[in-house]
């Protein structure tokens, strides 16, 4: 088994561990803000859900860049930088 | 690689307000969910990144945009249509990243220009406008 869109190896077990525990914290935003929200369409409870998998990912885009930074990967790097030229 | 990392969640970060946006605009506030971080060797870390983000692409995002379409919300199906072509730049870089990760220590950090507008992601260093929502360089963040 590959991931997807590219030649690279994965076991099915942990494709499968990622994408359940994706679901779940989906599953989990959804049913939760559709509780608290009961006049809100599905689209909204989508946007949230959206909204969290990209807030969880960028919590850990950040503390892996740490990590990183640690195991001496991309020496030098200036996060965040605003770019201004051209 | 600390790069991709902060590019990506330069990238994140454009995703977040536009999706606040369109919710805002329905009348709502996100709520967060957070979820535990954990932190493994680098290596680990792109191949959960990479499996991640290609999973989302293909088996999640499909579905919600459907969901979107079917309800007919305009900027919903904006924001995850950006987030889709976002998510398609990245699986590449993360890809590379890691097909090239032993050979990457101690090298000079790659510089990733990120779309302030929608959060495409290009390490073009000659690019005018993005590819995704065609705004200019000057719309652009660079991080390394």
């Amino acid at each position: 088994m590959t991931v997807p869109g590219t030649a690279l190896p994965i076991s099915p077990r942990f494709a499968a561990s990622i994408l359940t525990a994706g679901l779940m914290l989906i599953g989990t935003a959804h049913a939760q803000f559709l509780r608290s929200h009961p006049g809100a369409t599905s689209t909204v409870a989508i946007l949230n859900d959206t909204w969290n998998f990209e807030n969880n990912e960028m919590r850990r885009s950040i503390a892996f860049a740490q990590k990183a930074d640690e195991e001496g990967y991309s020496p030098g790097g200036q996060p965040f930088s605003r770019f201004r030229s051209g | 690689m600390a790069s991709l990392f902060r590019a990506s969640a330069a990238a994140e970060r454009v995703h977040l307000r536009n999706l606040a946006l369109a919710m805002k605009k329905l009348g709502y506030e996100p709520e967060a969910v957070p979820e535990l971080v954990a932190v493994n060797s680098t290596a680990e870390n792109l191949r959960l990144e990479l499996s991640s983000h290609s999973i989302y692409r293909e088996n999640v995002l499909p579905a919600l945009l459907a969901q979107a379409r079917q309800e007919g919300f305009r900027g919903a199906i904006q924001g995850l249509t950006d987030a889709g072509r976002t998510e398609e730049s990245l699986v590449k870089y993360y890809a590379g990243a890691l097909a090239h990760l032993d050979s990457a220590k101690g090298k000079l950090s790659e510089t990733y220009y990120v779309c302030s507008t929608c959060g495409y992601i290009t390490t073009n260093p000659d690019f005018h406008i993005c590819k995704v929502c065609y705004h200019t360089r000057e719309k652009h963040e660079a991080v390394s």
